[in-house]
C-alpha cells in the first residue's frame, strides 16, 4: 500500500514538474518578447506579452513580479500622457490576470484595491467626458459598486464538494474490487458531503 | 518506474508542452467558466467534466482555462497508457505496443483534442476503460479472476458516461456483443442488481444539474429549474433532430447516409494515419483472428459503431462543408481512431513475426526504432496543431471588450465571441463596466444574460432590462450598444436597428423612425465611429494572427475580424488628405463569421494606409490554408 502511495506521489510530482517547466517557459518567452517590444517602443505588443507572462502564473515567480511592475509603469506613463484608454488596458490586464489565475485564493490580492481604485477613477473620468454620468463621484461609486461584488463560489464548500466527490468515486471503485461494507458507509458519507458542498458552494 | 509510468509521463509531457496557453475556440471559454463557477454548459451540460475541471482549478499554477485543459492532457495520457497495456496484452511485444501509442499520439485528431478545453478525451478514457475491461475478459490468454468486477465497473462507467458525452453510450453495443460471445458466463441476479445500483450511482451525478442549474445561480449556459428542464437538457432536446433520442431513433433512416458516412470516416482515418495504415490494419485483423476471434469481433464491432455508424449520424452527407467536417471529424471519431491504432499495433506485430520467421536477424533490433518512428510527425503537429502558440481566442475576447467605451452593452453571437467573452468577463472580471448579452442567431430576438447578471447591472443599464426597445434608444444614441456581428438584412433586429462598422465590433443604432433628426444623428454617429476607430486601433492587437501555428478553423475566422478592422483603417486613411502613392487597391473581404462579403471598394493607396493594407494581406495569407482533413 505504502509503495503504491509513494509511486502515485512520484508520478504526481513529475506531472507538476512538467507543468511548472511549461509555464516557466511561457513566462520566460513572454517576458523576453515583452522587454524586446518595450525597447523597440512597441508598447501595444509589450502589454500583450506581459499579459502572457502573468497568465502563466507560478507562485513566487520573479518574472511575474517584474511583468506586473512593468505594466504598472506603462499604465502610469499613459495616465500622465493623457491616454486613459491605454492606461485602463494596462490596469485591467493586471487585475484580470490575477482573477484568471486564482485557485484557493487570488494571487497578489493585496494589489486589487489599488487596481480597482485606478480603474474606477479612469472609467469615471471617461463617463463624465462622454456625458453618461453627471459627475466624477457618481461614476466612481458606480464602478466601485460593480467591482466590489464577487460571485465566485465559496472556496471552502468547493473544496469540500470536490474532495467528497472524488472520495465518492474512489470508494465505489474500491467497493467493486474489495467489497468491504465499510466502503459503503464511507461513500454514503462522501455523497452527502458532495451534495451539501455542491449546494452551499 | 514501470513502462506504463513512462508512457503516461512522456505523453503527458508532450501534451503539456503543446497545450493551449489560455482559452481555445469553440466551447473552451464556456467549459472553463462553468467549471470555475460550478455552473452548467450547453446541453447535455457535462456535469462530470465540470466537476473534475473544478478540481483542476485548485492547482496553483497557470490560469483557469490552462488548468482545465491539463485535464484533457491527463485523460489523453491515461488513454494512451491503456492502449499500451491492451496491445501489450494482445501481442506481448513492447515494440508493437509503443507503435500503437506513437501512431495514436501523433494523429491529428487525437493530438489536437488532447490540447484543448474539451470533454472528448474524458469521454474516450471512459470508453477505453470499458473496452479494456471486456477485452481482458475476452482474452483467451489470461484467466480473469474477478469477473463480477468487470461487469460492475462497466455498469458504473456507463452511469458516469451519462454525465459526460452521450456517444459513450454506443459502447453498449460492443459490450452486449462481448457478453453474447462469452456464452459460458451467465450473469447472476445479484450481480445484475448490484450493477443496476452502480449504474444509478454513476447516473446520480447528473443531480448536479438540478442543484447548480437553477436560474439564480451566477453562471449557467442552460437553466435547469425542474425535472422537465432536466429531461430537456440531458437528452439535448434543444438540438432537435441531433438530440440524443431523435438521433438514435433516426439512425437507421436514409440508408445512403451509411455509404457517405463510411466514405467520410475512411477519409478521416487516412488523414490521421495515412493510406499505409490500411495495410497494417489488415495484417492486424489477421493477427487478431488467429489470436482470438472473439476479441477480433468485439474490436471490429466497436470500430464499426464508433466509425461508419457514428459518421452516418454526424458526417452522413454527400458533400460536407468545411465547418461541419472540422466539427465532426475532429472529435466524434476519437474512440474509433484509438481502436484503429490498437489494430495497427497488432498489424505491426504480425509483420514483425513474419519477418522474424523468414530469418531476418536484424529485425528484432530495428523494430524498436520503427516503433518510435511516428514521433517524427510531431514536427507536423508542431506546425498545424501547436496550440501553445494560439493566443488568438483570448486576445480577440479581450479586444472586443477593450475597444468599447465605458458602460457599454455588447451583443455577442455564436460560440467564439460569447463563450470566450464569458470566460474573460466572468472568470477574469475584465471590463466589468461592460454588459455582455448573447444570442445564438439573429433570426429571433432572444438574448441570454450570462455576461450581464441582473443582480449587478440592473441599476447600471435599466433600459436593457425593461424589455422595451424604445427605452433602449437613449442609450443607443449615446453610442453604448455594440455587437460582434452586423445587423443583417434578414435579421429580426433589422426593423429596430442599423449597424455601423466600428472595429472588431459593430455599433448598433436605432432606425430612422426612432430618431427625431435622422440626418444629424447619422452624421454624429459617423464622426463618432471615425474617432473611436482610431482609439480602437491603439488598443487591439492582431499580432497573434501572424504567429499562431494552428490550422484551427475558428482561429482563422476570428482573424478575419481583424482583417475587417485593418481594411476599414485603410479606408479611413485613403482620402485626398493623405499622401497618395499613385496606386489603387481593391478591397474584398469576406467576413466569415457572418458569411457576408464586404462591399468591394477601390481605394487609393497612401503612405498612411499602406501598413494597414500590407498587414491585412499578410494576415489573410497567413490564415489561408485548409483544415487538415481537406489538405
Amino acid at each position: 500500500m505504502l509503495q503504491h502511495i509513494r509511486r502515485a506521489a512520484t508520478i504526481l510530482l513529475c506531472m507538476l514538474a512538467v507543468i511548472i517547466f511549461r509555464l516557466s517557459l511561457d513566462q520566460w518567452q513572454g517576458y523576453q518578447d515583452a522587454m524586446k517590444s518595450l525597447h523597440e517602443g512597441d508598447y501595444k505588443n509589450a502589454v500583450t506579452y506581459f499579459d502572457h507572462t502573468l497568465n502563466a502564473h507560478i507562485p513566487f515567480s520573479p518574472l511575474e513580479k517584474k511583468a506586473k511592475e512593468q505594466l504598472l509603469a506603462l499604465a502610469s506613463k499613459y495616465d500622465n500622457e493623457g491616454e486613459p484608454e491605454m492606461a485602463l488596458l494596462c490596469y485591467e490586464t493586471i487585475r484580470t490576470s490575477r482573477y484568471l489565475t486564482r485557485h484557493l485564493f487570488v494571487p497578489d490580492s493585496k494589489d486589487i484595491p489599488f487596481l480597482d481604485n485606478k480603474i474606477a477613477s479612469i472609467k469615471a473620468g471617461l463617463l463624465v467626458k462622454d456625458g453618461i454620468v453627471r459627475n466624477f463621484s457618481e461614476g466612481y461609486y458606480q464602478q466601485m459598486g460593480i467591482m466590489n461584488k464577487d460571485h465566485s463560489p465559496s472556496v471552502l464548500w468547493s473544496v469540500i464538494f470536490v474532495a467528497s466527490f472524488l472520495a465518492y468515486l474512489g470508494f465505489i471503485v474500491l467497493w467493486i474490487f474489495k467489497r468491504k461494507p465499510v466502503y459503503i458507509y464511507i461513500l454514503c458519507l462522501a455523497f452527502i458531503g458532495w451534495l451539501t458542498g455542491l449546494y452551499l458552494a | 518506474m514501470t513502462r506504463y509510468h513512462l508512457i503516461f509521463l512522456s505523453s503527458f509531457a508532450i501534451f503539456i508542452f503543446f497545450l493551449t496557453p489560455n482559452i481555445n475556440t469553440g466551447d473552451g471559454g464556456e467549459l472553463a467558466t462553468a467549471s470555475y463557477f460550478l455552473g452548467t454548459a450547453h446541453p447535455s451540460a457535462y456535469p462530470l467534466y465540470l466537476m473534475l475541471g473544478k478540481a483542476f482549478t485548485f492547482m496553483p499554477f497557470g490560469n483557469i482555462a490552462f488548468k482545465v485543459a491539463v485535464m484533457s492532457a491527463a485523460c489523453s495520457a491515461l488513454s494512451l497508457t491503456l492502449i499500451f497495456w491492451l496491445v501489450l496484452e494482445l501481442t506481448t511485444e513492447t515494440a508493437a505496443a509503443i507503435f500503437s501509442v506513437t501512431m495514436l499520439l501523433v494523429s491529428y485528431s487525437y493530438f489536437t483534442q488532447s490540447l484543448l478545453v474539451k470533454f472528448y478525451q474524458l469521454n474516450l478514457l471512459l470508453i477505453l476503460l470499458i473496452f479494456a475491461l471486456w477485452a481482458r475478459r475476452l482474452s483467451a490468454r489470461r484467466e480473469v479472476v474477478d469477473d463480477d468486477a468487470t461487469v460492475l465497473l462497466t455498469f458504473f462507467s456507463f452511469g458516469l458516461i451519462t454525465a459526460n458525452h452521450h456517444t459513450g453510450i454506443i459502447m453498449l453495443g460492443p459490450v452486449a456483443a462481448a457478453w453474447l460471445l462469452l456464452r459460458k458466463d451467465s450473469l447472476s441476479v445479484k450481480t445484475m442488481l448490484h450493477g443496476l445500483v452502480l449504474f444509478l450511482s454513476g447516473f446520480i451525478i447528473n443531480i448536479y444539474l438540478l442543484v447548480r442549474g437553477r436560474h439564480d445561480n451566477f453562471f449557467n449556459a442552460v437553466v435547469v429549474d425542474n425535472f422537465h428542464d432536466f429531461y430537456q437538457v440531458i437528452t439535448r432536446q434543444s438540438y432537435k433532430q441531433s438530440g440524443t433520442i431523435d438521433a438514435v431513433a433516426g439512425s437507421f433512416g436514409n440508408l445512403a447516409g451509411f455509404w457517405y458516412g463510411f466514405r467520410n470516416f475512411l477519409s478521416v482515418l487516412i488523414s490521421n494515419f495515412s493510406i499505409f495504415s490500411c495495410l497494417l490494419f489488415f495484417t492486424g485483423c489477421i493477427f487478431l483472428v488467429r489470436k482470438n476471434y472473439r476479441l477480433f469481433i468485439f474490436l471490429l464491432f466497436a470500430i464499426l459503431l464508433y466509425g461508419p455508424f457514428l459518421a452516418k449520424l454526424t458526417l452522413g452527407a454527400a458533400t460536407i462543408p468545411e465547418i461541419s467536417f472540422y466539427l465532426g471529424a475532429h472529435q466524434y471519431f476519437l474512440p474509433a481512431i484509438a481502436l484503429f491504432a490498437v489494430v495497427i499495433g497488432c498489424g505491426f506485430n504480425q509483420i514483425f513475426l513474419w519477418l522474424k520467421a523468414s530469418g531476418l536477424r536484424l529485425v528484432p533490433k530495428i523494430m524498436p526504432f520503427i516503433a518510435v518512428f511516428p514521433l517524427v510527425f510531431l514536427v507536423s503537429r508542431a506546425t498545424d496543431s501547436n496550440f501553445r502558440t494560439d493566443f488568438v481566442p483570448y486576445q480577440y475576447a479581450k479586444d472586443i471588450y477593450s475597444i468599447l467605451p465605458a458602460d457599454s452593452v455588447i451583443l455577442t453571437y455564436g460560440d467564439n465571441a460569447s463563450y470566450q467573452g464569458w470566460y474573460l468577463k466572468l472568470a477574469g472580471r475584465y471590463r466589468e463596466d461592460v454588459c455582455q448579452i448573447s444570442s445564438g442567431s439573429q433570426s429571433y430576438i432572444h438574448w441570454t444574460l450570462q455576461g450581464c447578471n441582473r443582480k449587478i447591472y440592473s441599476g447600471v443599464f435599466p433600459a436593457f432590462f425593461s424589455q422595451k426597445f424604445t427605452a433602449m434608444v437613449p442609450d443607443m444614441l449615446r453610442d453604448r450598444f455594440y455587437g460582434t456581428d452586423p445587423v443583417k438584412n434578414d435579421s429580426a433586429y433589422d426593423s429596430y436597428m442599423n449597424s455601423g462598422i466600428f472595429s472588431l465590433d459593430y455599433l448598433y443604432y436605432p432606425k430612422d423612425k426612432y430618431l427625431d433628426n435622422a440626418a444629424v444623428t447619422k452624421k454624429e454617429i459617423s464622426n463618432f465611429l471615425l474617432r473611436r476607430r482610431l482609439i480602437a486601433d491603439k488598443l487591439l492587437n492582431d499580432n497573434g494572427c501572424l504567429t499562431h501555428l494552428t490550422d484551427d478553423l475558428f482561429t482563422r475566422q476570428i482573424c478575419s475580424a481583424y482583417v475587417v478592422h485593418l481594411t476599414n483603417m485603410a479606408m479611413q486613411y485613403s482620402g485626398s488628405g493623405y499622401e497618395s502613392t499613385g496606386k489603387t487597391v481593391e478591397l474584398n473581404v469576406r467576413d466569415t463569421k457572418t458569411g457576408y462579403l464586404q462591399p468591394l471598394y477601390t481605394i487609393a493607396v497612401t503612405e498612411r494606409n499602406k501598413p494597414y493594407l500590407l498587414r491585412s494581406t499578410a494576415i489573410q495569407e497567413f490564415n489561408n490554408w485548409k483544415i487538415f482533413y481537406q489538405r
